[in-house]
Protein backbone atom coordinates (compact mmCIF):
# COMPACT_ATOMS: atom_id res chain seq x y z
CA UNK A 1 0.00 0.00 0.00
CA UNK A 2 2.57 2.51 0.67
CA UNK A 3 4.46 1.33 -2.76
CA UNK A 4 1.23 2.24 -4.16
CA UNK A 5 0.79 5.67 -2.81
CA UNK A 6 4.56 7.01 -3.36
CA UNK A 7 3.86 5.94 -6.79
CA UNK A 8 0.43 7.30 -7.22
CA UNK A 9 2.27 10.85 -5.55
CA UNK A 10 4.88 10.90 -7.79
CA UNK A 11 2.51 10.39 -10.65
CA UNK A 12 0.22 13.17 -9.56
CA UNK A 13 3.30 15.88 -8.71
CA UNK A 14 4.60 15.19 -12.70
CA UNK A 15 1.03 15.15 -14.13
CA UNK A 16 0.52 18.85 -12.45
CA UNK A 17 3.86 20.19 -13.90
CA UNK A 18 3.11 18.91 -17.30
CA UNK A 19 -0.65 20.54 -17.52
CA UNK A 20 1.04 23.54 -16.14
CA UNK A 21 4.34 23.49 -18.78
CA UNK A 22 1.71 22.98 -21.70
CA UNK A 23 0.63 26.72 -22.75
CA UNK A 24 -1.97 25.65 -25.07
CA UNK A 25 -5.44 25.63 -23.50
CA UNK A 26 -6.76 23.34 -26.21
CA UNK A 27 -4.21 20.39 -25.74
CA UNK A 28 -4.17 21.48 -21.90
CA UNK A 29 -7.91 20.30 -21.08
CA UNK A 30 -6.99 16.68 -22.22
CA UNK A 31 -3.69 16.42 -19.80
CA UNK A 32 -6.53 18.46 -17.13
CA UNK A 33 -8.59 15.67 -17.52
CA UNK A 34 -5.65 12.76 -17.37
CA UNK A 35 -4.81 14.38 -14.00
CA UNK A 36 -8.16 14.49 -12.73
CA UNK A 37 -8.08 10.68 -13.00
CA UNK A 38 -5.31 10.40 -11.16
CA UNK A 39 -5.94 12.51 -8.60
CA UNK A 40 -8.48 10.67 -7.99
CA UNK A 41 -6.58 7.29 -7.70
CA UNK A 42 -4.61 8.91 -4.87
CA UNK A 43 -7.86 10.14 -2.85
CA UNK A 44 -8.69 6.89 -3.30
CA UNK A 45 -5.60 5.48 -1.60
CA UNK A 46 -5.69 7.79 1.00
CA UNK A 47 -8.92 6.01 2.08
CA UNK A 48 -11.73 8.65 1.39
CA UNK A 49 -14.34 7.14 -1.09
CA UNK A 50 -16.37 10.63 -1.40
CA UNK A 51 -13.68 12.60 -2.14
CA UNK A 52 -12.76 10.62 -5.22
CA UNK A 53 -16.36 10.08 -6.59
CA UNK A 54 -16.77 14.01 -6.06
CA UNK A 55 -13.35 14.41 -8.12
CA UNK A 56 -14.10 12.13 -10.67
CA UNK A 57 -17.39 14.03 -11.39
CA UNK A 58 -15.77 16.90 -11.69
CA UNK A 59 -12.56 16.31 -13.36
CA UNK A 60 -14.13 14.43 -16.36
CA UNK A 61 -17.31 16.00 -16.52
CA UNK A 62 -17.91 20.03 -15.24
CA UNK A 63 -14.75 21.66 -15.77
CA UNK A 64 -13.76 20.09 -19.19
CA UNK A 65 -17.04 20.78 -20.73
CA UNK A 66 -17.27 24.52 -19.64
CA UNK A 67 -13.58 24.76 -20.66
CA UNK A 68 -14.40 23.52 -24.01
CA UNK A 69 -17.47 25.33 -24.34
CA UNK A 70 -15.26 28.68 -23.59
CA UNK A 71 -12.84 27.93 -25.96
CA UNK A 72 -15.20 27.35 -28.94
CA UNK A 73 -16.44 30.72 -28.46
CA UNK A 74 -13.24 31.92 -28.17
CA UNK A 75 -11.77 30.70 -31.12
CA UNK A 76 -14.73 30.76 -33.50
CA UNK A 77 -16.13 33.90 -32.29
CA UNK A 78 -13.26 35.57 -33.44
CA UNK A 79 -13.96 38.82 -35.60
CA UNK A 80 -12.51 38.04 -39.20
CA UNK B 1 8.19 43.72 -17.45
CA UNK B 2 9.41 41.22 -20.31
CA UNK B 3 8.09 37.60 -20.17
CA UNK B 4 11.26 36.49 -20.30
CA UNK B 5 12.07 38.99 -16.80
CA UNK B 6 8.51 37.35 -15.86
CA UNK B 7 9.69 33.65 -16.13
CA UNK B 8 12.54 34.46 -14.01
CA UNK B 9 10.76 36.27 -11.43
CA UNK B 10 8.31 33.90 -10.75
CA UNK B 11 10.44 30.77 -11.00
CA UNK B 12 13.16 32.14 -8.08
CA UNK B 13 10.17 33.81 -6.08
CA UNK B 14 8.15 30.33 -6.62
CA UNK B 15 11.54 28.37 -5.08
CA UNK B 16 11.81 30.53 -2.51
CA UNK B 17 8.23 29.80 -1.42
CA UNK B 18 8.48 26.11 -2.09
CA UNK B 19 11.39 26.18 0.67
CA UNK B 20 9.37 28.04 3.32
CA UNK B 21 6.05 25.67 2.69
CA UNK B 22 8.43 22.77 3.36
CA UNK B 23 10.02 24.48 6.10
CA UNK B 24 6.62 24.20 7.77
CA UNK B 25 5.31 21.01 6.07
CA UNK B 26 8.20 19.34 7.99
CA UNK B 27 6.85 20.76 11.87
CA UNK B 28 4.16 18.13 11.36
CA UNK B 29 3.72 14.95 12.82
CA UNK B 30 4.51 12.03 10.30
CA UNK B 31 2.66 11.03 7.55
CA UNK B 32 -0.04 8.27 8.78
CA UNK B 33 0.21 9.73 12.86
CA UNK B 34 -2.87 10.71 13.49
CA UNK B 35 -2.79 12.56 16.72
CA UNK B 36 -6.27 14.92 16.62
CA UNK B 37 -9.51 13.58 18.74
CA UNK B 38 -12.14 14.64 16.62
CA UNK B 39 -11.85 11.78 14.09
CA UNK B 40 -10.92 9.30 16.60
CA UNK B 41 -14.20 10.58 18.66
CA UNK B 42 -16.55 10.50 16.02
CA UNK B 43 -15.49 7.28 14.69
CA UNK B 44 -16.17 5.62 17.56
CA UNK B 45 -19.67 8.13 18.42
CA UNK B 46 -21.40 8.34 15.56
CA UNK B 47 -22.84 5.23 14.36
CA UNK B 48 -24.25 4.73 17.50
CA UNK B 49 -25.40 8.35 18.15
CA UNK B 50 -27.08 8.57 14.75
CA UNK B 51 -26.91 5.14 14.12
CA UNK B 52 -25.54 6.06 10.34
CA UNK B 53 -23.41 3.67 8.86
CA UNK B 54 -21.34 7.30 6.16
CA UNK B 55 -19.85 8.91 8.76
CA UNK B 56 -18.15 11.30 6.45
CA UNK B 57 -22.47 12.01 5.68
CA UNK B 58 -23.03 12.44 9.21
CA UNK B 59 -20.61 15.19 9.44
CA UNK B 60 -21.56 16.62 6.84
CA UNK B 61 -25.17 17.09 7.00
CA UNK B 62 -25.56 16.71 10.87
CA UNK B 63 -22.56 17.68 13.21
CA UNK B 64 -21.74 20.41 10.68
CA UNK B 65 -24.71 20.87 8.78
CA UNK B 66 -24.48 24.84 8.78
CA UNK B 67 -21.21 24.75 6.96
CA UNK B 68 -22.58 22.88 4.09
CA UNK B 69 -25.50 25.35 3.81
CA UNK B 70 -22.75 27.96 3.15
CA UNK B 71 -20.83 25.65 0.99
CA UNK B 72 -24.55 24.77 -0.74
CA UNK B 73 -25.15 28.67 -1.26
CA UNK B 74 -21.44 29.49 -2.77
CA UNK B 75 -22.68 27.06 -5.57
CA UNK B 76 -26.24 29.18 -5.65
CA UNK B 77 -24.28 32.22 -6.04
CA UNK B 78 -21.73 31.37 -8.13
CA UNK B 79 -24.34 29.79 -11.06
CA UNK B 80 -26.52 33.09 -10.17
CA UNK B 81 -23.25 35.29 -10.94
CA UNK B 82 -22.60 32.97 -14.13
CA UNK B 83 -26.12 33.63 -15.27
CA UNK B 84 -25.62 37.19 -14.77
CA UNK B 85 -22.29 37.55 -16.30
CA UNK B 86 -23.28 35.54 -19.24
CA UNK B 87 -26.80 37.24 -20.31
CA UNK B 88 -25.31 40.57 -20.00
CA UNK B 89 -23.82 40.83 -23.57
CA UNK B 90 -25.28 38.34 -25.54
CA UNK B 91 -28.55 38.87 -27.48
CA UNK B 92 -31.12 36.02 -27.86
CA UNK B 93 -29.17 32.90 -29.48
CA UNK B 94 -30.12 31.02 -32.23
CA UNK B 95 -29.91 26.95 -32.98
CA UNK B 96 -27.28 27.35 -35.34
CA UNK B 97 -23.37 26.11 -34.42
CA UNK B 98 -21.07 29.04 -34.32
CA UNK B 99 -19.15 28.82 -37.53
CA UNK B 100 -15.41 26.95 -37.76
CA UNK B 101 -12.75 28.45 -37.66
CA UNK B 102 -10.61 29.14 -41.34
CA UNK B 103 -8.92 25.91 -42.47
CA UNK B 104 -11.25 23.70 -40.53
CA UNK B 105 -13.99 21.77 -41.79
CA UNK B 106 -17.23 21.31 -39.78
CA UNK B 107 -17.26 17.74 -37.96
CA UNK B 108 -20.56 16.07 -38.16
CA UNK B 109 -21.65 13.56 -35.43
CA UNK B 110 -21.17 10.03 -36.07
CA UNK B 111 -23.99 7.29 -35.33
CA UNK B 112 -21.28 5.40 -32.78
CA UNK B 113 -21.46 8.85 -30.58
CA UNK B 114 -25.17 8.69 -30.48
CA UNK B 115 -25.16 5.04 -29.77
CA UNK B 116 -22.52 5.72 -26.72
CA UNK B 117 -23.11 8.97 -25.69
CA UNK B 118 -27.23 7.34 -25.04
CA UNK B 119 -25.64 3.69 -23.13
CA UNK B 120 -23.65 6.71 -21.23
CA UNK B 121 -26.94 8.93 -20.14
CA UNK B 122 -28.47 5.15 -19.04
CA UNK B 123 -26.12 4.19 -16.76
CA UNK B 124 -24.81 7.82 -15.65
CA UNK B 125 -28.42 8.34 -14.56
CA UNK B 126 -28.59 5.11 -12.70
CA UNK B 127 -25.34 5.29 -11.18
CA UNK B 128 -25.53 8.83 -10.10
CA UNK B 129 -29.02 8.19 -8.58
CA UNK B 130 -28.11 5.74 -6.79
CA UNK B 131 -24.84 7.82 -5.45
CA UNK B 132 -27.19 10.35 -4.47
CA UNK B 133 -30.06 8.78 -3.02
CA UNK B 134 -27.49 6.54 -0.27
CA UNK B 135 -25.45 8.50 1.66
CA UNK B 136 -25.92 7.17 5.16
CA UNK B 137 -25.15 3.59 3.80
CA UNK B 138 -22.46 3.99 1.13
CA UNK B 139 -19.85 6.36 -0.19
CA UNK B 140 -22.04 9.17 -1.81
CA UNK B 141 -23.83 12.24 -1.04
CA UNK B 142 -26.04 15.16 -2.43
CA UNK B 143 -22.99 16.99 -4.10
CA UNK B 144 -20.95 13.93 -5.44
CA UNK B 145 -24.20 12.25 -6.64
CA UNK B 146 -25.89 15.56 -7.77
CA UNK B 147 -22.32 16.17 -10.08
CA UNK B 148 -22.53 12.54 -11.66
CA UNK B 149 -25.88 13.07 -12.81
CA UNK B 150 -25.69 16.42 -14.02
CA UNK B 151 -22.96 14.74 -16.43
CA UNK B 152 -26.30 13.58 -18.12
CA UNK B 153 -26.62 17.33 -19.25
CA UNK B 154 -23.22 17.43 -21.25
CA UNK B 155 -23.94 13.86 -22.50
CA UNK B 156 -26.93 15.05 -24.09
CA UNK B 157 -25.34 18.41 -25.22
CA UNK B 158 -21.82 16.25 -26.75
CA UNK B 159 -23.68 13.37 -28.25
CA UNK B 160 -26.62 14.19 -29.49
CA UNK B 161 -27.20 17.79 -30.41
CA UNK B 162 -27.90 21.06 -28.97
CA UNK B 163 -32.02 20.45 -30.07
CA UNK B 164 -32.06 17.77 -27.66
CA UNK B 165 -30.38 19.71 -25.17
CA UNK B 166 -32.92 22.21 -25.10
CA UNK B 167 -35.66 19.68 -25.19
CA UNK B 168 -35.03 17.41 -22.91
CA UNK B 169 -32.89 19.48 -20.30
CA UNK B 170 -34.09 22.87 -20.55
CA UNK B 171 -32.51 25.31 -18.10
CA UNK B 172 -35.41 27.73 -17.92
CA UNK B 173 -37.24 24.68 -15.99
CA UNK B 174 -34.12 23.48 -14.02
CA UNK B 175 -33.91 27.04 -11.73
CA UNK B 176 -37.43 26.87 -10.03
CA UNK B 177 -36.11 23.15 -9.12
CA UNK B 178 -32.08 24.79 -7.85
CA UNK B 179 -34.23 27.63 -5.81
CA UNK B 180 -36.31 24.39 -4.20
CA UNK B 181 -33.72 22.84 -3.22
CA UNK B 182 -31.42 25.74 -1.21
CA UNK B 183 -34.63 27.27 0.32
CA UNK B 184 -35.09 23.35 1.45
CA UNK B 185 -32.34 23.07 3.26
CA UNK B 186 -33.23 26.43 5.34
CA UNK B 187 -37.02 24.84 5.47
CA UNK B 188 -35.39 21.85 7.30
CA UNK B 189 -33.29 23.56 9.38
CA UNK B 190 -36.38 26.37 10.70
CA UNK B 191 -38.87 23.59 11.19
CA UNK B 192 -36.18 21.67 13.30
CA UNK B 193 -35.68 25.01 14.77
CA UNK B 194 -39.06 25.57 15.69
CA UNK B 195 -39.66 21.61 17.04
CA UNK B 196 -36.67 21.48 19.20
CA UNK B 197 -34.92 24.89 19.81
CA UNK B 198 -32.14 24.29 17.46
CA UNK B 199 -31.41 24.66 14.02
CA UNK B 200 -30.74 21.55 11.91
CA UNK B 201 -31.40 19.80 14.85
CA UNK B 202 -31.60 15.68 14.15
CA UNK B 203 -34.96 15.36 15.16
CA UNK B 204 -36.59 12.94 13.07
CA UNK B 205 -36.92 8.85 14.11
CA UNK B 206 -33.73 7.84 14.19
CA UNK B 207 -34.60 3.84 12.65
CA UNK B 208 -32.20 0.73 12.54
CA UNK B 209 -28.77 0.63 11.92
CA UNK B 210 -28.50 0.29 8.03
CA UNK B 211 -31.95 0.53 6.87
CA UNK B 212 -32.91 2.88 3.92
CA UNK B 213 -34.99 5.11 6.12
CA UNK B 214 -33.18 5.78 9.48
CA UNK B 215 -30.87 8.65 10.28
CA UNK B 216 -33.76 11.40 10.85
CA UNK B 217 -33.16 14.68 8.95
CA UNK B 218 -29.87 13.35 6.92
CA UNK B 219 -31.88 11.52 4.00
CA UNK B 220 -33.79 14.62 3.76
CA UNK B 221 -31.67 17.33 3.56
CA UNK B 222 -29.24 15.38 1.50
CA UNK B 223 -32.29 15.28 -1.20
CA UNK B 224 -32.74 19.34 -0.92
CA UNK B 225 -29.04 18.87 -1.81
CA UNK B 226 -28.49 16.65 -4.41
CA UNK B 227 -31.75 18.80 -6.49
CA UNK B 228 -30.00 21.82 -6.10
CA UNK B 229 -26.22 20.65 -7.30
CA UNK B 230 -27.97 19.18 -10.61
CA UNK B 231 -30.25 21.10 -11.21
CA UNK B 232 -27.39 24.18 -10.50
CA UNK B 233 -24.93 21.92 -12.78
CA UNK B 234 -27.98 21.68 -15.48
CA UNK B 235 -28.21 25.98 -15.63
CA UNK B 236 -24.36 25.87 -15.94
CA UNK B 237 -24.04 23.78 -18.95
CA UNK B 238 -27.31 25.33 -20.28
CA UNK B 239 -25.23 28.72 -20.04
CA UNK B 240 -22.41 28.01 -21.59
CA UNK B 241 -23.96 25.84 -24.48
CA UNK B 242 -25.45 28.55 -25.37
CA UNK B 243 -22.54 30.78 -25.79
CA UNK B 244 -21.85 28.73 -29.00
CA UNK B 245 -24.85 29.10 -30.88
CA UNK B 246 -24.80 32.32 -33.00
CA UNK B 247 -26.58 35.35 -31.65
CA UNK B 248 -29.48 36.43 -33.42
CA UNK B 249 -28.61 39.82 -35.44
CA UNK B 250 -32.05 41.79 -35.38
CA UNK B 251 -32.21 44.92 -36.74
CA UNK B 252 -34.53 46.84 -33.89
CA UNK B 253 -31.37 46.96 -31.34
CA UNK B 254 -29.01 48.32 -33.49
CA UNK B 255 -28.69 51.21 -31.36
CA UNK B 256 -28.06 48.90 -28.42
CA UNK B 257 -24.10 49.16 -27.32
CA UNK C 1 12.13 11.63 6.32
CA UNK C 2 8.76 11.42 7.43
CA UNK C 3 7.71 14.58 5.96
CA UNK C 4 8.73 13.12 2.05
CA UNK C 5 5.02 12.94 1.40
CA UNK C 6 3.96 16.19 1.86
CA UNK C 7 6.47 17.67 -0.60
CA UNK C 8 4.09 16.56 -3.45
CA UNK C 9 1.11 19.08 -2.36
CA UNK C 10 3.51 21.70 -1.84
CA UNK C 11 5.46 21.10 -5.16
CA UNK C 12 1.70 21.12 -7.02
CA UNK C 13 1.02 24.32 -4.69
CA UNK C 14 4.24 26.02 -6.21
CA UNK C 15 3.86 24.87 -10.13
CA UNK C 16 0.27 26.31 -9.87
CA UNK C 17 1.32 29.55 -9.21
CA UNK C 18 4.14 29.85 -11.44
CA UNK C 19 2.11 28.77 -13.90
CA UNK C 20 -0.47 31.53 -13.14
CA UNK C 21 1.76 33.96 -12.67
CA UNK C 22 3.39 33.68 -16.14
CA UNK C 23 0.46 32.63 -18.40
CA UNK C 24 -0.35 33.81 -21.84
CA UNK C 25 -3.76 32.75 -21.92
CA UNK C 26 -6.70 33.50 -19.40
CA UNK C 27 -7.96 29.73 -19.85
CA UNK C 28 -4.96 28.60 -18.96
CA UNK C 29 -4.71 30.48 -16.11
CA UNK C 30 -7.79 29.19 -14.61
CA UNK C 31 -6.76 25.66 -14.84
CA UNK C 32 -3.61 26.07 -13.11
CA UNK C 33 -5.96 27.93 -10.37
CA UNK C 34 -7.99 25.20 -10.29
CA UNK C 35 -4.80 22.67 -9.84
CA UNK C 36 -3.60 25.11 -7.25
CA UNK C 37 -6.96 24.35 -5.68
CA UNK C 38 -6.75 20.82 -5.40
CA UNK C 39 -3.36 20.62 -3.90
CA UNK C 40 -4.87 21.85 -0.76
CA UNK C 41 -7.07 18.47 -0.81
CA UNK C 42 -3.84 16.31 -1.43
CA UNK C 43 -2.72 17.64 1.87
CA UNK C 44 -5.31 18.27 4.48
CA UNK C 45 -6.10 14.17 3.46
CA UNK C 46 -2.84 13.37 4.08
CA UNK C 47 -3.34 15.34 7.71
CA UNK C 48 -6.45 13.35 8.29
CA UNK C 49 -4.47 9.89 7.19
CA UNK C 50 -3.96 6.86 9.57
CA UNK C 51 -1.38 4.20 8.57
CA UNK C 52 -3.14 0.84 8.37
CA UNK C 53 -6.82 2.46 8.74
CA UNK C 54 -10.03 2.36 6.53
CA UNK C 55 -12.51 4.58 5.24
CA UNK C 56 -14.72 5.59 7.71
CA UNK C 57 -17.68 3.80 6.17
CA UNK C 58 -18.97 1.42 8.38
CA UNK C 59 -21.34 -0.88 6.15
CA UNK C 60 -18.78 -3.95 5.70
CA UNK C 61 -16.69 -3.74 8.68
CA UNK C 62 -17.64 -3.22 12.26
CA UNK C 63 -17.98 0.14 13.99
CA UNK C 64 -14.81 0.19 15.83
CA UNK C 65 -12.33 -0.83 13.47
CA UNK C 66 -9.31 1.78 13.02
CA UNK C 67 -10.23 4.51 10.50
CA UNK C 68 -9.27 7.65 8.68
CA UNK C 69 -10.72 11.01 9.81
CA UNK C 70 -14.04 12.07 8.58
CA UNK C 71 -14.48 16.21 9.15
CA UNK C 72 -11.55 16.10 6.27
CA UNK C 73 -12.97 14.53 4.15
CA UNK C 74 -16.60 16.23 4.50
CA UNK C 75 -15.19 19.54 3.99
CA UNK C 76 -12.74 18.12 0.81
CA UNK C 77 -15.96 16.61 -1.27
CA UNK C 78 -18.20 19.78 -0.87
CA UNK C 79 -15.48 21.99 -1.57
CA UNK C 80 -13.98 20.04 -5.13
CA UNK C 81 -18.06 20.86 -5.96
CA UNK C 82 -18.26 23.95 -5.17
CA UNK C 83 -14.56 25.04 -6.65
CA UNK C 84 -16.18 23.78 -10.10
CA UNK C 85 -18.85 26.33 -9.84
CA UNK C 86 -16.40 28.87 -8.83
CA UNK C 87 -14.34 27.82 -11.98
CA UNK C 88 -16.93 28.11 -13.97
CA UNK C 89 -17.97 31.57 -13.11
CA UNK C 90 -14.60 32.80 -13.67
CA UNK C 91 -14.74 31.37 -17.40
CA UNK C 92 -17.66 33.57 -17.65
CA UNK C 93 -15.35 36.37 -16.29
CA UNK C 94 -12.85 35.44 -19.14
CA UNK C 95 -15.35 35.18 -21.88
CA UNK C 96 -16.64 38.65 -20.39
CA UNK C 97 -13.18 39.85 -21.14
CA UNK C 98 -12.89 38.42 -24.10
CA UNK C 99 -16.17 39.78 -25.65
CA UNK C 100 -14.88 43.34 -24.10
CA UNK C 101 -11.68 43.99 -24.68
CA UNK C 102 -10.96 41.18 -28.26
CA UNK C 103 -7.46 39.45 -26.05
CA UNK C 104 -7.65 36.52 -23.65
CA UNK C 105 -3.65 37.77 -22.87
CA UNK C 106 -3.24 38.38 -19.50
CA UNK C 107 0.02 40.29 -19.61
CA UNK C 108 -1.34 42.20 -22.74
CA UNK C 109 -4.68 43.54 -20.99
CA UNK C 110 -4.20 46.99 -19.44
CA UNK C 111 -5.64 48.32 -16.11
CA UNK C 112 -9.29 50.52 -16.43
CA UNK C 113 -8.81 53.85 -17.14
CA UNK C 114 -10.59 56.67 -16.57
Amino acid sequence: MATLQGIALVLVAGAATVVVLVRDPKRQIFLYMIYGLIMTIVLALLQAPDVALSELAVGSVAIPFTVLATLVRIERGRPR
Amino acid sequence: MTPRARAWVAGLSSVALLVVVLIGLARLPSFGVYRGPYGTVLDSVAPVQRKIQNVVTAVNFDYRGLDTMGEEFILFAAVAGLALVLRQDRRETTDEPLPPAPGRGEVGRTDAVRAFSLVGIALTSAFGLYVAVHPHLTPGGGFQGGAITAGIAALVFLGLGYRPFRRFVPQERAQPFEAAGAAGYVVVGVATLATSGAFLANTLPLGTFGAFFSTGTIPVINFCVAVEVVAGFVMLFGEFADETRVERVSPSREGDS
Amino acid sequence: MSWLPYVVPAWIFVVGLYGMATSRHLVHLILCLSITQSSTYVLILMVGYRLGATAPIFSDVLPGVRATDPVVQAVTLTDIVVGATVTALLLAFALRIYKTCGSVDPQALRPMQG
